[in-house]
């Protein structure tokens, strides 16, 4: 007699045990089903699947959290078919939300009509198709949170333009976090409210300024993303100029924060002087920037993401500004003293592996200035001799991130470059980044740890101790848990920095290089300088206020989702009302013939 | 956003959560009539409606549980409904402080002498195999005394494993649970797993007779939470966690506590109620406290 084994893995799932007997005995009770398995995927379960010859390779999958369902049949398709059923009576209770119940609509269109007081799109589909489908949402005159990338330039400013005549806000494209009235877009982390609005065309750096707020006792007010191109000489600036204009105005926001890598010099320049017009104290951190000007009308330059940190949580205590640049804290001198005296002689190298982008552009930036040539993805100098030379990865580049999800999503990708570089022997220092909130990974400190248990054993198996400096960057509400996450590093022997900066001055204290943070001397990342731009006259043309955001700021934002669905789970998670779109591809993916469509209507 | 109150919950859960926490942590995993809801230190809160509490960290709340589960996402944030959490964007705020609280806590009994342990999980494992005898890994009782016949694949693993220790001369000791939990831990069918709940009636047992807590010093605590950590599901691990501290689900806490009882036979009845827990959890935490009983004994 034939028999044919299948297995189903339902992930992160939970039946009563009466729920799942019932199950067992329903597809036991199928014809041709000769044996039938359903049980929770812990090591002991598989062990017993496996000696009786129910668990496959996709079975193998399955761990202690996830449900297995194994069958043996007399056919494949006998097989299939009872793996068929049990997903069907997975499915009414797997939604558990209202959302799950009702059949998703398949348009904007149609999302519209079940929440038609929605006031914001969530957009998270290809790039091809994303810019189609926020000019459709701001002709509705919705704000735009576009998360999609590969929307080319002419487009946002399209796009841009557009939303203007709207009188709405276009927060993208490729913009990855925001918190509008204390809700997540993106990936963000929990923040508490507070006086702090942040406006940041840089995900990673708004996650790191506000999360640094946090963890001081300070929330925010408004946290809102523009995308990382919004500070580009052609857009110049206009998302980030509009939301400047309504925190001027949010009688919640009494200090501002404006966060990105170098913008273009004109746009540096516009930026400065409507900030120092909005009569609030406003910080600038120009992640990167070569050269910066002294506080002048209320702008206060910050030379990091730290540094941008405490000036905004002094003014809104309304202490004295901190005048010194930040030092390493003596206990993690002496810790970086004593890991020092632990390494050989030709260990002299950090090597520097960031799942977040804005941190590695900080840490190139500072590493720069410390340590003199450091090689890196991020302004294409990396190059095959990076074996011997200081080097900084952002991880989540386009060229890392391929057939692949993000290393937010996915820390697991850091580890064959944290394995090289343990098997490095010039290598001393290992720098990396945690990132926690929502949309990221549920453990990535976890991963990390593991990850750093195998390069430590290479390290040591080759005569070597390997330092490792992680900074976790998260809010203590995180969903992660942000002491556990930071425990569970201790324990495993990296050594924790509070913040990127101080995560880069402890690695060249390592190396026995001490530095402090303070402007940049010399152009550190491209070749931009803002000092200069700051004072020049030249303008941009005038954006004015989005009539329709105080309201969105007011109300809070009720959103249609298109794309990633996990944003719509993470929005009813806080109790937003939300509709996600059932969205596909129109015209079946051929975007000629939905053009064509398109100006048929 | 919906505001419910808190009628009762336990001492286990009350301690974990300080009165002015704000977030209680974010909907886990929501079946049937229960929400279970991860704290920030990765403990799981098990949210039921009204009656005996069903889990260690369980609150009942003053609603409709299973109604209230079809609007919570997982992932929904949950609050205390405390004035510092008024800007929280939370899914939903319980009101905890008027909550009435229950110490599930099992505590050495007095006074227990080795053959009144011995009588009472006799008693028991007599009881189940009258009344379930082909449940969970009621037929391992009856293999422990005359073979390993006819097991299901869980029994005959669970078998393995005992049957040295059943035959054995030498006292309960720490490595002989350690050698039980590696055993046993994450073992079988259901959602806590068969050889889980079994380890749950043998905490209690332990628990029982004063071995558990003056042996849970810290080396013990971990390599008993490493273990579960690996063998198991979070779920599980956490009742677990929690039989290892001595906090027990109401109904199981309550039969353990009337079990060795001077002169009395209510335990039966709290028996015949446990035993229709699940589809076999409250039968296979039987299993654990008879089997408990003899090892101890």
């Amino acid at each position: 007699m034939q028999t044919h084994v299948r297995c189903l893995v339902l992930f992160s799932t939970y039946r009563d045990s009466v729920w799942l007997m019932h199950l067992s005995h329903a597809l036991d009770g199928l014809p041709g089903v000769q044996r039938v398995a359903v049980m929770m995927g812990t090591p002991y379960n598989k062990v017993l699947l496996q000696q009786a010859g129910l668990l496959t390779v996709e079975g193998e999958a399955g761990g202690a959290n996830d449900l297995l369902v194994c069958v043996q049949a007399e056919t494949p398709t006998v097989a299939a078919e009872a793996l068929h059923q049990a997903t069907a009576r997975m499915t009414p209770q797997q939604g558990q939300g209202a959302m799950a119940r009702v059949a998703a609509p398949r348009t904007l269109e149609t999302a519209l009509r079940r929440l038609p007081d929605a006031n914001l799109a969530c957009i998270s589909v290809p790039g091809e198709y994303a810019v189609h489908e926020a000019r459709k949402a701001l002709q509705h005159g919705l704000h735009v949170f576009l998360f999609s990338s590969h929307v080319d330039l002419a487009a946002e400013v399209s796009l841009k333009n557009l939303a203007a005549q709207q009188g709405v806000l276009v927060m993208g494209p490729d913009c990855g976090t925001a918190v509008l009235n204390g809700v997540p877009l993106g990936f963000a982390n929990q923040l508490p409210r507070g006086p702090v609005g942040l406006i940041a065309a840089s995900g990673t750096g708004l996650q790191q300024v506000s999360c640094l707020l946090a963890d001081q006792g300070i929330g925010v007010s408004q946290a809102i993303g523009v995308g990382g191109r919004d500070v580009h000489e052609r857009i110049g600036g206009h998302s980030m100029r509009a939301a400047l204009q309504a925190l001027a105005q949010d009688a919640d926001t009494q200090v501002l924060v404006l966060i990105a890598k170098p913008p273009a010099a004109r746009v540096a320049a516009q930026l400065a002087r409507e900030a120092a017009q909005t009569g609030k104290p406003c910080v600038l951190a120009f992640v990167g920037a070569s050269t910066l000007s002294a506080a002048s009308g209320g702008v206060y330059p910050a030379a990091t993401l730290e540094e941008a940190a405490l000036l905004a949580g002094a003014l809104a205590r309304g202490m004295t500004l901190p005048m010194e640049p930040v030092t390493l804290p003596a206990s993690h001198a002496a810790v970086a003293q004593t890991a020092h005296m632990a390494l050989q002689s030709g260990q002299r190298l950090v090597h520097a592996l960031y799942c977040g982008g804005t941190l590695a552009h900080e840490a190139l930036g500072l590493l720069r200035r410390a340590l003199g040539t450091v090689v890196s993805n991020l302004d294409d100098t990396l190059t095959a001799a990076h074996e011997t030379a200081h080097m900084v990865l952002d991880l989540g580049a386009e060229e890392f991130t391929q057939g692949r999800p993000h290393p937010m999503i996915d820390p697991s990708a850091r580890r064959p470059y944290l394995l090289e570089a343990a098997g490095n022997p010039e290598v001393a220092v290992v720098l990396a980044d945690v990132m926690l909130g929502w949309g990221a990974h549920a453990d990535p400190a976890g991963v990390l740890a593991a990850a750093w248990q195998e390069a430590q054993a290479v390290a040591s198996a080759a005569g070597r101790a390997l330092v490792g400096i992680a900074h976790v960057c998260g809010a203590p509400d995180d969903p992660q848990g942000f002491a556990r996450q930071c425990r569970m590093l201790r324990e495993h022997g990296l050594l924790l920095a509070d913040s990127n900066a101080q995560a880069i001055r402890l690695a060249t204290a390592v190396l026995g290089v001490h530095t402090q943070d303070g402007p940049a001397q010399q152009p550190a990342v491209g070749s931009i300088t803002t000092g200069s731009a700051v004072l020049s006259q030249e303008q941009q043309p005038s954006v004015s206020l989005p009539a329709r955001l105080p309201e969105l700021f007011m109300t809070g934002p009720r959103v249609v989702n298109l794309g990633l669905e996990l944003f719509a789970t993470q929005l009813a998670a806080h109790g937003v009302p939300v509709v996600h779109v059932d969205w596909r591809p129109p015209a079946g993916g051929d975007t000629r013939l939905a053009s064509l469509l398109e100006r048929l209507r | 956003m919906l505001t419910v109150q808190v009628s009762r919950w336990s001492q286990a859960a009350a301690r974990l959560l300080l009165p002015q926490r704000v977030v209680m942590g974010w909907v886990h995993s929501s079946y049937a009539r229960i929400i279970n809801v991860r704290t920030p230190d990765s403990r799981l809160l098990t949210l039921q409606g009204e009656g005996l509490l069903q889990a260690p960290l369980g609150l009942a709340l003053a609603t409709d549980v299973a109604a209230l589960g079809t609007h919570l996402p997982v992932g929904a944030l949950v609050v205390q409904d405390i004035p510092t959490a008024r800007s929280y964007p939370a899914a939903l705020r319980l009101r905890c402080a008027d909550g009435l609280v229950w110490d599930g806590q099992v505590a050495a009994q007095p006074g227990l002498t080795p053959s009144m342990l011995a009588d009472r999980a006799h008693g028991l494992a007599t009881w189940l195999r009258r009344h379930a005898p082909t449940r969970g890994l009621t037929p391992l009782l009856l293999a422990l005394e005359r073979g390993p016949r006819g097991l299901s694949a869980t029994s005959a693993a669970a078998y393995t494993a005992l049957a040295p220790l059943w035959a054995g001369q030498q006292a309960f000791a720490v490595p002989t649970l350690l050698t039980l939990v590696q055993a046993l831990v994450g073992l079988g069918e259901g959602l806590t797993p068969s050889g889980d709940d079994c380890l749950v009636g043998l905490l209690a047992v332990l628990h029982v007779t004063g071995f558990l807590p003056c042996r849970a010093g810290s080396p013990l605590r971990e390599q008993f939470c490493e273990c579960v950590r690996l063998g198991t599901s979070q779920l599980s691990g956490e009742f677990l966690r929690c039989a290892f501290e001595g906090h027990f689900a109401e109904l199981l806490a309550m039969l353990v506590r009337a079990l060795w009882a001077p002169a009395t036979d209510a335990w039966l009845e709290y028996a015949a109620t446990l035993a229709a827990v699940g589809h076999s959890s409250g039968v296979d935490a039987m299993v654990g406290i008879a089997l408990g009983g003899r090892l101890l004994a």
